[in-house]
């Protein structure tokens, strides 16, 4: 139920051992190594091992990019199918038998291939594009070009403005010939033949005609020859491309062993890489680290099993230097711990909040959803997801939380009478009641939130007192116990007494019972103002400053009532879900009227309606939830930006290692 | 629904106010998914496989039409629009819905815009590391708040006028 104890050892071994030790470090995943600084007594070890990382990393690069390339032709995995298992041995073993490098250098070749074939289609595709217009000039292509005495100019023009672009050059001789060759929605293709003495004054006349130039391929023919000849390389290179994609569907098949194959490489990396931050002499070396108290013994009771020839001494950290955080609850509340990683992790003096966040949490989060339901749903789909799935640690956390929230907030939404949105007079009478006050309720029902929202207001605004001054609370214990107790008491205490006899006046002067308590209450609120004027203050040098500064704390109390009436939005969350799920019922069967096939529609848009509802307000639940924790409730007693522990393990992307 | 037959001002004034609340947070609510879009598809053509992140956080802004539209809900429910057979609202207490709906327009409609801001800077967020995802929704759903609020006030308003 809080941080787990972290301490910093130096493991010192004989180096011939140092490819075993390293194996059972990563194997255990106990230990988050820190590099060694340069200037401590042992030197960082010299880069011997930066070639065969380089080629680790090439690998791994490689098994990537063939991952890659062939993802999109493989089998698609179903939503079903969980992701690939093998045991620690399996993996090992696969990339010795697997012959993986052989399937890389098909990928690269292949891989060439594709981009070839890509670019010769765009390449003869465009030439299509391009010439299809002078499809029909009927004349080797070999033989458009200038002659002694005359000059040959091929182009296109605007069809408007062709014809006073032939008007205009025939008035200036007679020695000029016009081939009109294709017309199409806007541009004129034509040929022009003029004597070479000409040229200067219809260049002229071109460019005012915006006469653009063609420029032909080189090629032995007619132009239509040239477009077939283009067509049929254009089809050609489809045909490798649908040769190499058949290729690659084969391939593809042994994409997880690749994938096995690929975290092989990965720990390889790894480890590799973590050799490096290791200090070495000519016969020993050295690793620091972080690692959980409670971890130590399971360490070296590992490497006993391996050799004699270490040690492991316990080191003081490098000033600074602040240890790695582990949160650390029952199995119960790890789901929880998700909630708090969103914020990120407390800071390692400080409190893990998660069991003090879980209760709220999952209340708040069934408050805002309220549809007994929606409770039922989100339980059950959870609860398959876990059993049929192999989830990875962090969604599976996260599935477990709102399975639970799907139990609360079945319970929250029977207490509400939420089911689906409908009202009690939609349903049979067999599941409603008539409460005392007249009203017709659903069976289990006892607060009606559209009829009653003031009570519902009044139950968040209470939830959110509760948690605030929890908070306080929880910072004056923490405080008492690691800093000075004095400051503690008269910084925090003060506030705790404050804020509990507001709550305390307020609950008399509410409840009628209690109403001879009410002085009492005012009492004590007047006292701890008192104590808060003189205690507040009490760190500034001149007693004006003291008195000022104890006042001016006094504006505290707006800040812990704008973090209470923040609460109010789980009325308006709740109340939200409440009428979308009412307004789905009503257009649901407003279209059940359409004859014939009004009951079909009617069945989508209740169905779908739902579903949309379920989904938009389970995340707002979920977000709003989360907000009031780390906004409304970490901000009482926690700083948070703890660094995360990080341990030198085995980590994997695809594979599932069966324990 | 030609039974909608009213002798004054009242039931008018009601669906304006059901108007007033609809369409501004649907204004506030369309420019803010917008932005948060327009961010979006940025990240999602780079990094295709966050497309689920990114689609939840342009959700976020969307929220304020919703509210908008519930309170909308509220008043064509309790005048009785919906049901076909329309309460008779006196222009006092038309005047009462229609104002009981500006909370809801207005908080919606701005932070519906500011929202989509935030969420647009959290697609920036999640383009870098997509471990920022929970940051960039907390620090969204912040601007919401105010939305809510005024959601809370505009329906208990609507709950509490006689009709």
């Amino acid at each position: 139920m809080a941080l787990a104890e972290m301490k910093k050892i130096q493991l010192l071994a004989v180096t011939q051992h140092k490819d075993k030790i390293l194996d059972i470090l990563q194997n255990t995943g106990a230990m988050d190594v820190t590099e060694i600084n340069e200037e401590s007594e042992v030197k960082p070890e010299s880069y011997k091992n930066l070639t065969k990382l380089q080629k680790t990393e090439l690998t791994y690069a490689n098994l990537e990019f063939a991952i890659n390339l062939l993802s999109d032709y493989g089998k698609k995995k179903g939503l079903f199918d969980g992701p690939i298992e093998a045991t620690l041995k399996e993996v090992i073993e696969k990339e010795k038998e697997f012959d993986y490098e052989s399937i890389i250098k098909e990928c690269t070749k292949i891989e060439e291939n594709l981009t070839k074939a890509k670019n010769n289609i765009t390449t003869h595709e465009n030439n299509i594009l391009l010439y299809e217009a002078w499809k029909k000039l009927d004349i080797d292509l070999q033989v458009i070009s200038d002659t002694d005495h005359a000059k040959v100019v091929i182009g296109s023009v605007k069809s408007t403005l062709f014809n006073s672009l032939i008007e205009k050059t025939h008035k200036i001789s007679d020695l000029i010939s016009s081939d009109k060759i294709h017309e199409d929605a806007t541009e004129t293709y034509l040929i022009l033949i003029f004597s070479k003495e000409l040229e200067e004054e219809i260049s002229k006349i071109l460019s005012e005609h915006k006469f653009s130039e063609a420029d032909f391929p080189k090629y032995n023919g007619k132009m239509s020859a040239y477009l077939a000849e283009q067509s049929e390389k254009v089809k050609d290179s489809k045909h490798i491309l649908t040769e190499t994609e058949k290729e690659l569907t084969k391939l593809a098949k042994s994409s997880d062993d690749l994938k096995i194959v690929h975290d092989y490489f990965q720990w390889q990396k790894e480890k590799l890489e973590t050799g490096r931050s290791f200090g070495e002499t000519d016969h020993t070396f050295v690793i620091q680290g972080w690692i959980a108290d409670a971890n130590i013994p399971l360490l070296e009771e590992r490497l006993e099993k391996e050799t004699k020839e270490f040690e492991i001494s316990k080191i003081k950290a490098e000033e600074g230097e602040h240890p790695p955080v582990v949160l650390k609850n029952s199995n119960f509340m790890t789901p929880f711990e998700a909630v708090t990683k969103v914020y990120g992790l407390p800071k390692y003096n400080e409190l893990d909040p998660t069991p003090f966040l879980a209760i709220f949490f999952i209340i708040y989060f069934a408050l805002c959803l309220t549809d007994a339901g929606y409770g039922i749903i989100m339980f059950v789909i959870m609860a398959l997801a876990l059993k049929k799935f192999k989830l990875p640690e962090g969604i599976r956390n996260m599935v477990r939380l709102l399975m639970y929230a799907g139990i609360v907030t079945f319970f929250m939404g029977a207490l509400f009478g939420g089911w689906f949105g409908l009202t009690p007079d939609q349903v049979p009478d067999a599941i409603t009641y008539t409460a005392d006050n007249g009203e017709k309720l659903f069976i289990f029902q006892k607060i009606n939130a559209i009829t009653n929202p003031i009570f519902v207001l009044i139950l968040s605004l209470a939830l959110g007192f509760i948690q605030v001054l929890l908070g306080v609370v929880m910072k004056l214990i923490h405080d008492f116990r690691h800093n000075d107790k004095k400051d503690a008491i008269l910084e925090t205490g003060t506030w705790v007494l404050m804020l509990s006899g507001i709550g305390f006046f307020i609950l008399a002067s509410a409840v009628p019972s209690l109403n001879s308590l009410a002085p009492v209450g005012k009492w004590w609120v007047l006292i701890a103002t008192g104590l808060l004027i003189l205690t507040q203050g009490r760190k500034s040098p001149s007693i004006i400053g003291k008195a000022a500064s104890g006042i001016l704390s006094l504006y505290g109390l707006v800040g812990y009532m704008g973090d209470i009436l923040s609460y109010s939005r789980l009325l308006a969350l709740g109340l939200a879900t409440a009428i979308i799920g009412l307004a789905v019922n009503t257009v649901a069967a407003l279209v059940g009227g359409i004859p014939y096939i009004g009951w079909l529609i009617m069945a989508v848009v209740f169905i779908g309606g739902h579903i949309f509802n379920l989904l938009i307000n389970s995340l707002g639940s979920f977000i709003h939830s989360g907000r009031l924790q780390f906004v409304e409730f970490f901000t009482k007693f926690m700083e948070g930006g703890g660094q995360a522990f990080k341990p030198f393990s085995k980590k994997t992307k695809y594979v599932y290692i069966k324990k | 629904m030609e039974e909608i037959v009213s002798t004054g001002w009242g039931l008018g004034l009601a669906l304006a106010g059901a108007g007033i609340a609809v369409g501004l947070g649907g204004i506030g609510s369309s420019i803010g998914v917008g932005l948060a879009g327009q961010a979006g598809a940025g990240v999602a053509t780079e990094q295709p496989e966050k497309f689920g992140k990114v689609l939840i956080l342009e959700a976020l802004p969307g929220t304020q039409g919703i509210y908008g539209f519930l309170i909308g809900f509220l008043i064509l429910l309790f005048t009785g629009v919906l049901t076909g057979e329309p309460k008779d609202i006196s222009t006092a207490q038309g005047l009462q819905l229609m104002f009981a709906c500006v909370p809801c327009g207005i908080a919606c409609l701005f932070s519906g815009i500011h929202q989509g801001k935030v969420s647009a800077a959290g697609m920036g967020m999640i383009a870098k590391d997509d471990s920022q995802m929970g940051k960039a929704m907390v620090l969204s759903a912040m601007v919401e708040t105010y939305a809510v609020l005024g959601f809370l006030v505009s329906a208990l308003l609507v709950f509490f006028i006689k009709l």
